[in-house]
């Protein structure tokens, strides 16, 4: 029961767009075609997933045993780093199909605030393995729906007609306000 | 004059969050009050002008197939730097920025930096160019918590980021008034909406003016 | 202890430069050369930013 109480607040209450502000980039750049937002968004559930588990061992089993735990920042990177690196070239050689739709977007998973910061989160919050594991999977979900209902939006948006100097940039940003404003309306449930 | 070029571009031509919009992350997260901005200001600025200083002198040493890893090692290390830092000096200050002083290290500004102006440049211009950049950073992330705390809840204060009991200054305008939402995330949004639209009202009038002429 | 450290983050980045290089040096399948760069950010580290199309 917990385990759900922690993947609704994950995935809605605290979601990782819209009120943590952890990846905002895609959220605003990506979010033009509702297809690219939903593949990135299975991009970024994949890398999360694995770094989120990846580096619960490596900190729990490596950095605290060996009291080195002021490395953990420069590991978590490195390991979000290599794995991004080690999974666009499994997918270059085994799916072209799957590279060619989820592949352009894997180098810029690399310097996406949303891995390290579920990575470090994981940690300061003390999670147990299996709660980090549903954290990794539980906040690139909410991420996934954010992007794919946020680029729907714009979609529409685009047509509309909108104050010249409000066209680009600001009005997606006050998309995202109202969406936010939405999801705190969720926070009243949990 | 060509030295205070590379240094003025990131003040307003290429302000890194009103113009390029890098990093926008944690120039969301941080502005609710004029004391946070002011520290995630100077954090990035020290770490934008150790890691442009140290990738200008190292540029040559660096292979370039592997650039980008090195950028990634040097960067890291220096945010963790000053990550221990700030929690052994500025304790208040580290506790409300929270996990958002780690996560300088994704941020866009300080690889894009490295990788676009330091990986070519000397010693000398790099550091000019981390502090134009730095200082458009601090600039932008000032603005937009002012507007947030101005009308998130009617007063304006500045504590000394380096000890939280000291207050610069407190002026309460109208606090029965604010409007709460500012203060929180969706507010952050709404806030960075408007001003980026004032902006952008101000370039097409300046444009429209230009081709009257 | 900082032995350890040491031993320790020569293998994170050993493992990291090694996965990057053999992804660097992993051609593209077929179909996927031309693929439209991507326009998410203005992040010029990234590889797939229009700024690395240019210098090449």
């Amino acid at each position: 029961m917990e385990l759900i109480g922690l993947f609704v607040s994950l995935t809605f209450v605290n979601n990782v767009g819209l009120s943590k502000f952890y990846a905002i980039c895609p959220l605003m750049g990506l979010s033009k075609k509702p297809q690219n937002a939903l593949n990135m968004g299975l991009a970024i559930t994949f890398v999360i997933f694995v770094a989120s588990i990846v580096t619960y061992f490596l900190y729990y089993y490596v950095l605290v045993p060996l009291e080195i735990t002021y490395l953990d920042l420069i590991t978590f990177i490195l390991v979000i780093a290599s794995l991004v690196q080690f999974v666009e070239m499994f997918l270059k050689k085994t799916s072209p199909e799957i590279y060619k739709s989820m592949g352009v977007y894997l180098p810029l998973i690399t310097t996406n605030c949303a891995v390290l910061g579920v990575a470090l989160d994981n940690i300061s919050a003390g999670y147990n393995l299996v709660e980090a594991a549903v954290a990794g999977f539980a906040v690139p979900l909410g991420f996934a729906i954010v992007i794919y209902v946020f680029a729907t939006i714009r979609e529409r948006l685009d047509i509309a007609d909108v104050p010249e100097s409000f066209e680009g940039a600001p009005i997606a940003l006050i998309t995202a306000g109202i969406m936010a404003c939405a999801i705190m309306g969720i926070a009243g449930i949990v | 004059m060509k030295k205070f070029d590379i240094f003025k571009k990131g003040l307003l031509k290429e302000n890194p969050i009103f113009v390029l919009q890098l990093g926008l992350c944690s120039a969301l997260a941080i502005t609710t009050s004029l004391t946070n901005a002011v520290g995630m200001g100077i954090a990035v600025i020290c770490v934008l002008i150790m890691s442009n200083t140290i990738i200008s002198l190292l540029r040559n040493i660096i292979p370039n197939e592997i650039r980008i890893p090195v950028y990634i090692v040097i960067i890291a290390t220096l945010v963790k730097c000053v990550q221990m830092i700030m929690n052994a000096y500025t304790p208040e200050l580290y506790d409300s920025l929270g996990v958002f002083i780690p996560l300088i290290v994704v941020n866009c500004i300080i690889l894009g930096r490295a990788e676009a102006f330091a990986s070519k440049n000397g010693v000398l211009d790099s550091i000019l160019d981390a502090l134009g950049m730095g200082i458009g950073y601090l600039f932008a992330v000032l603005v937009i918590s002012f507007v947030r705390q101005l009308i998130g809840t009617g007063a304006i204060s500045l504590y000394n980021p380096l000890d939280a009991t000291q207050v610069i200054f407190n002026i309460e305008l109208f606090p029965d008034y604010a409007i709460g939402l500012l203060t929180q995330s969706a507010g952050a949004f709404i806030a960075l909406g408007c001003i980026l639209a004032f902006i952008q009202y101000l370039k097409v009038r300046k444009a429209k003016k230009v081709s009257v002429k | 202890m900082s032995l350890y450290a040491i031993v320790f983050l020569a293998i994170m980045i050993a493992i990291f430069i090694g996965t990057y290089l053999l992804n660097k040096n992993t051609p593209k399948p077929e179909g996927c050369e031309d693929m439209k760069e991507c326009g998410a950010c203005a992040n010029f580290a990234c590889t797939m930013n229009s700024h690395h199309k240019e210098e090449e």
